[in-house]
């Protein structure tokens, strides 16, 4: 049976069916190389043979992939507890592993290669993520079924927050130093590999929509703590003391 | 405005009363740092509330974009900002039942939208979704003072939780022969640990309402003890809200 035959979908979100489209996502944020355009990639030797190893999965092992990472991203978690399970992606299969190398591959590189770089990877992210959010967005205005249009607004949403947050990073980066900006991105690019992981589970029934919501609070939290936005006032809007 | 933000008490009732269930397990007996994962838990459980009611007054205007785009012949995607008011007109007649506060948040959230210039209409659901959970996110944090729900997401520290737990245990140990042992130290547990939460938290209202109410239910006796014996450590900590 052929993995298109395999229908993993328990809440179906079109814009997901895709398994090259959504593989090629989560591994670029695991390891932002592999979404860097082949002829930007100016490294050679480990790094190249690592990369043409991405080039040559089929959709089998893509599936064994999402299954087993969707897996390790099921359990109740905390933004902190996701790096410290975020670094079991090695362990899962092959791809896994190589996907591990070429994240110490870049890890190895030269701080401003490695900024170069993260810098094009940022911009192919935020691409294939405002790509993601339209389909997204444009399912949920079109649905009929009011429980489809909710963990559709959710699952836009959440992409949503990880964009603006991921967006706003890059924006500012131009007056910061390198290792700052490496360091917001590594941190934001995590939380996008979180929240589109969690997105996945959740279509494919090994999630809640409880716990997809707390997915967003999580993350809605995480991003307002280090961009603190002005409160919003509205304006018959009083706090009172109680 | 309609407050969005539910009572915290009712919150935290729904996760402590459920005090054999696995997620109240999860928070008070099995995971280090209790406290802060319980703190965690009711936060992502506010945002969850709110979340909900959000998402089901959205989900009358997404039925009016689809109606309305219906009666026009054109995808709901079309609409343009100049038929929003209609949206709305048709969002009031479908939830007729709703009260007048359903009303007013879902034209507010549309005229957030439209002044933070959401280029398509549809894409104000989601925008209004982010911006809901944002600005409810401001008044959690003004119920649960002010930076401490940053403070408790980001910094896991524990500030005199394990000394404190110490003392109390000792003193309820000899206190409270009545109780069988099984019951006492689960009990024993909980109520040094919400202590320990108060302590921490002492400019909040919030942490005092948890020992206030749970143990003037369940265990009477105890906060008579504990205030006794640790009077000028709970000083600073009001019971206006409970």
């Amino acid at each position: 049976m052929s993995v298109e035959s395999i229908d993993v979908a328990v809440h179906p979100i079109a814009a997901l069916d895709n398994i090259s489209g959504i593989f090629s996502t989560i591994a670029m944020l695991k390891a932002p190389l592999t979404g860097i355009p082949d002829r930007q990639i100016k490294v050679r030797g480990l790094v190249r043979t690592n990369l043409k190893q991405m080039s040559n999965i089929n959709k089998e092992e893509m599936e064994r992939f999402l299954d087993g990472i969707t897996d390790l991203f099921s359990t109740r978690m905390t933004v902190e507890r996701m790096k410290e399970i975020s670094k079991k992606i090695g362990n899962l299969d092959h791809l896994g592993k190589t996907l591990e190398k070429i994240q110490n591959n870049y890890s190895s590189l030269s701080s401003p290669e490695r900024v170069y770089y993260i810098k094009i990877a940022s911009g192919v992210m935020i691409g294939d993520l405002e790509e993601l959010e339209a389909k997204i967005s444009l399912e949920a205005i079109r649905s009929d079924d009011i429980d489809k249009f909710r963990y559709l607004l959710v699952s836009q949403t959440i992409i949503q927050t990880i964009l603006d947050h991921l967006k706003r990073t890059v924006r500012d980066s131009h007056s910061l130093a390198d290792d700052v900006i490496e360091k917001q991105v590594n941190d934001i690019i995590s939380l996008a590999l979180f929240s589109i992981v969690r997105i996945e589970a959740f279509r494919r029934g090994k999630i809640d929509l409880e716990s997809l919501r707390d997915t967003l609070s999580s993350i809605v939290a995480h991003s307002t703590i280090q961009y603190h936005f002005p409160p919003i006032t509205l304006p018959d809007e009083v706090i009172t003391e109680e | 405005m309609v407050d969005h933000t539910p009572d915290t008490t009712i919150i935290l009732g729904r996760i402590l009363n459920d005090r054999h269930g696995s997620r109240s397990s999860a928070v008070l007996n099995e995971i280090p740092n209790s406290r802060i994962r319980l703190l965690n838990e009711v936060y992502l459980e506010t945002q969850s509330v709110i979340e909900k009611k959000a998402e089901f007054a959205l989900s009358y205007l997404q039925r009016a974009f689809k109606e309305v785009s219906t009666e026009k012949g054109i995808d709901p995607a079309d609409l343009a900002w100049e038929d929003v008011p209609e949206i709305l007109k048709k969002a009031r007649f479908l939830a007729h039942d709703r009260n007048e506060g359903f009303f007013d948040s879902m034209e507010e959230f549309i005229d957030f939208v439209k002044q933070n210039m959401v280029y398509h209409p549809y894409d104000s659901l989601s925008a209004a979704y982010q911006n809901i959970i944002r600005s409810n996110k401001e008044k959690i944090r003004t119920i649960f003072g002010v930076q401490k729900i940053d403070q408790i997401l980001v910094n896991e520290e524990t500030i005199e939780e394990d000394e404190l737990r110490m003392e109390v245990e000792s003193l309820l140990k000899g206190q409270i022969p009545s109780l069988s042992e099984k019951e006492r130290d689960r009990d024993l547990r909980i109520v040094c640990q919400l202590f320990a939460c108060s302590k921490k938290a002492h400019e909040s209202t919030f942490n005092f309402i948890i020992i206030d109410k749970q143990l003037k239910v369940e265990m009477p006796s105890v906060i008579s003890i504990v205030k006794e014996n640790f009077r000028e450590r709970t000083g600073r900590v009001t019971v206006q809200n409970a």
